[in-house]
């Protein structure tokens, strides 16, 4: 075929500028790692990709959710063990004031009883994280006060574990601590029993302290599967995350060898036309006449 | 028979027809490089013979046809691929745009912004009653918003841009077609005289491919070397009329509430922009009307859709001093343009306690941002049963598909025209080593012709001194 000097040139720049446009997609590929930037690189990939960085927000959102109420439940959990244990050692002053010498320590006792009501109704109303963790969602007054009388409500706030799952977060100190009978109410009897000397009245009070920690016991074990739930939750968040990233990173990320190998051939290819362009182009045969 | 000094003319013609040649030559030469430029060669015929003893002898030779060098039948399948890829080119170039705008796959965009929102909010909901956390949920939300408001304005942007390059290419084709209506003309006139009118076939052969890339219409030849112009739909812009030549030029008037530019037929006035096809102009008219229009709509199906069903939750809860909560997103005017407007209530942002999202009242209560932050991730009927962000996802991805699609087209289109202009070239382009010959070849006869000449001026000479 006939060939014109203007379709030449053509041929060489193109060919030089199609190269050209290679190199500098591997080259940003090779800079960034990424195969897949626009939703045109891959439409149906990139479709796939962005529901799943969707979804993968999503996650970071719940797990961010459960973190802080994960803390809120263990300070639940502890502040109900140490109740527990402040609910014991009343029974056990109960006890040793009814097989005990009754006249000795009977005020000392009741003043014990008194500082272990005054610690049971600190621990209700602990404060975190500028919440109130026993009131129900009655989250920014003090559950209970001074006298005990409870002001929160019978409600839980709740946190978001994923779609169509939540955990309740705090506790209704009400039914936790009055449910059973009043704890602060019976200490405050204890108290007036023993300074009394009333010896019957102690014993007759003692029943009512195992009704108490059964209670407890339990609301506290309810904590304990909420926090195991959220952990449960945030196990498989963690999988499903990992799972995701993989996922994504399958579809946008580029295999840097074959980058490698395309550079390598499409610079071999601007090498080798810029070469025959120096010596083709320019050259006719004006340069052989005399 | 021919007299000694009736050589002298057989001589001049042998020099005057390789100087023209020579000068044919170096014209070709001169234009190795213009686009559009068809090589010429000049035609040599035998002069007119006399009859002498023996026969009759030609004498010498006359200039004959200057040709210009070009295949018709390629250059009507060349301009009418021109159009097809000139629309593709286009296409691709808009589509790209919109798809930057629409954001990269991993980087800052509306549905990173719709999963911060959600994030937000769900902490949020677990503590309700943390200012921070309303805070962090009231920003959030007016990140989401002012990304919609900034992607909608780009693509609004990029919408008046395209209006802008309808009218500036509806005067270009216009220019075109009035210049092409003038080369028409001085080529008939040039014809009539007997001039060849090369200079002027180039010139017209370049206009029409321009048109043809511009407008996706067709040229006609009509003969005696005019060229009239049809675009799509039938509508003539340049007549192929036998004595005067023509352009009925297009017109444009602005209409709707954006200022559209319509395209009108200047001889009826009857709108044609639907019906133009082909060619960058319909690519730039489907680019703002269904391409960018497309996207623009999307964006305030999801503004309004947010607007709706957030604004449902917070109004119908309590804020964190109890009292009934107001929408979070505002729009102005309601609904219309909501894409362009969104916005959270400037008292909410500058008090985050405002934002509602207690069902009970209670302050530890978060189930209106529970279910607020459900809002992007759940199916609604509004997006076909999909959520907001399978909505958005899927808008971003035909985009992608479409520039993806755009770009086969482009480069079948590009290949088929590289491919006829390779062809063109073969017939038309001047080759530099040819012309070479040609001039080696004019060059030697110009010097037998001399020699010719002083052989002649020898033997009148001669001839003179016998007297």
């Amino acid at each position: 075929m006939r060939v014109g000097d203007i379709a030449l040139f053509r041929f060489f720049r193109d060919g030089i500028t199609s190269k050209r446009s290679q190199i500098a997609d591997s080259v940003k590929s090779l800079s960034d790692g990424k195969r897949v930037r626009h939703a045109s690189d891959d439409p149906s990939g990139a479709r796939t990709s962005l529901l799943l960085r969707g979804r993968l927000a999503r996650i970071e959102g719940y797990q961010r959710a459960t973190r802080a109420s994960r803390f809120d439940l263990v300070t639940i959990d502890q502040n109900l063990g140490q109740i527990i244990g402040l609910v014991t050692e009343a029974r056990t002053h109960a006890m040793a004031g009814v097989t005990g010498v009754l006249s000795e320590g009977n005020d000392e006792r009741a003043d014990t009883i008194d500082a272990l009501r005054h610690e049971i109704l600190s621990l209700a109303n602990v404060y975190q994280n500028g919440r109130y963790l026993f009131g129900g969602t009655e989250t920014l007054t003090a559950p209970f006060d001074p006298a005990g009388a409870y002001q929160g409500n019978g409600d839980e706030a709740r946190a978001p574990l994923d779609q169509g799952e939540d955990v309740g977060v705090t506790v209704d100190g009400g039914t936790t601590l009055q449910g059973a009978g009043d704890l602060f109410l019976l200490l405050e009897d204890l108290a007036a029993a023993l300074r009394a000397g009333d010896t019957a009245a102690v014993q007759a009070l003692i029943p009512d302290f195992s009704v108490q920690l059964d209670q407890l016991t339990g609301v506290r074990n309810d904590i304990g599967n909420r926090i195991s739930r959220i952990d449960s939750f945030d196990q498989r968040h963690g999988d499903e995350k990992l799972r995701l990233m993989t996922r994504i990173s399958e579809i946008e990320d580029a295999s840097l060898e074959q980058i490698a190998t395309e550079l390598a051939a499409a610079d071999a290819s601007v090498q080798a036309l810029s070469s025959t362009a120096s010596r083709v182009l320019g050259r006719s045969l004006f340069d052989y006449l005399g | 028979m021919s007299t000694l000094f009736g050589f002298y003319d057989l001589g001049l013609r042998a020099l005057s027809a390789a100087q023209a040649g020579m000068q044919v030559a170096g014209d070709n030469i001169s234009n190795v490089n213009t686009p559009g430029f068809a090589r010429r060669r000049l035609e040599f015929v035998p002069g007119p013979p006399i009859q002498m003893k023996g026969g009759s002898i030609d004498q010498g030779v006359e200039i004959g046809r200057l040709r210009r060098m070009e295949d018709t039948l390629l250059l009507r399948t060349l301009e009418k691929e021109q159009g097809s890829w000139g629309e593709a080119d286009e296409r691709l170039r808009g589509l790209r745009d919109v798809e930057t705008l629409m954001g990269t796959v991993d980087g800052e965009g509306i549905l990173s912004a719709m999963g911060r929102f959600s994030q937000a909010f769900s902490e949020l909901a677990g503590q309700p009653e943390s200012l921070a956390l309303r805070r962090g949920a009231v920003s959030s939300a007016e990140s989401l918003a002012s990304l919609i408001r900034d992607t909608h304005e780009k693509l609004r942007a990029q919408q008046r841009l395209e209006n802008d390059a309808i009218a500036n290419t509806v005067d270009r084709i216009n220019s075109l077609a009035s210049r092409l209506a003038e080369v028409n003309n001085q080529i008939r006139e040039q014809e009539v005289a007997g001039d060849l009118a090369a200079g002027s076939r180039d010139q017209q052969e370049k206009i029409v491919k321009e048109l043809a890339e511009l407008s996706g219409g067709t040229a006609v030849r009509t003969g005696a070397g005019k060229i009239a112009f049809y675009l799509a739909g039938g509508h003539t812009l340049v007549t192929g009329d036998e004595k005067s030549v023509d352009a009925i030029l297009l017109e444009t008037t602005k209409r709707g509430p954006l200022g559209q530019i319509r395209i009108l037929a200047g001889a009826d006035g009857s709108d044609i922009t639907s019906k133009i096809r082909g060619g960058r102009l319909s690519a730039m008219v489907d680019l703002r009307d269904n391409v960018i229009g497309e996207k623009i709509a999307d964006l305030d199906t999801v503004a309004s859709e947010l607007i709706r069903r957030v604004n449902a939750l917070t109004t119908g809860a309590v804020d964190l001093d109890g009292n009934p909560g107001s929408a979070l997103f505002q729009s102005d005017p309601p609904f219309s343009r909501p894409a362009a407007s969104i916005r959270v209530d400037p008292a909410i942002l500058s008090d985050p306690r405002l934002l509602a999202v207690s069902a009970t009242g209670a302050p530890g209560d978060g189930s209106a941002a529970m279910d607020i932050a459900e809002i992007p991730g759940s199916p609604s009927g509004t997006f076909g049963n999909r959520s907001m962000t399978a909505f958005l996802a899927d808008s971003i991805a035909r985009v992608g598909s479409q520039v993806t699609e755009t770009e086969i087209r482009h480069s079948v289109a590009g290949g088929i025209v590289e491919e006829l202009e390779v062809r063109r070239d073969s017939i038309s382009a001047v080759n530099l080593d040819e012309e070479a010959v040609e001039l080696m070849k004019f060059q030697s006869a110009y010097q037998a012709a001399a020699r010719f000449m002083q052989a002649l001026n020898e033997m009148t000479e001669i001839t003179v001194n016998l007297v």
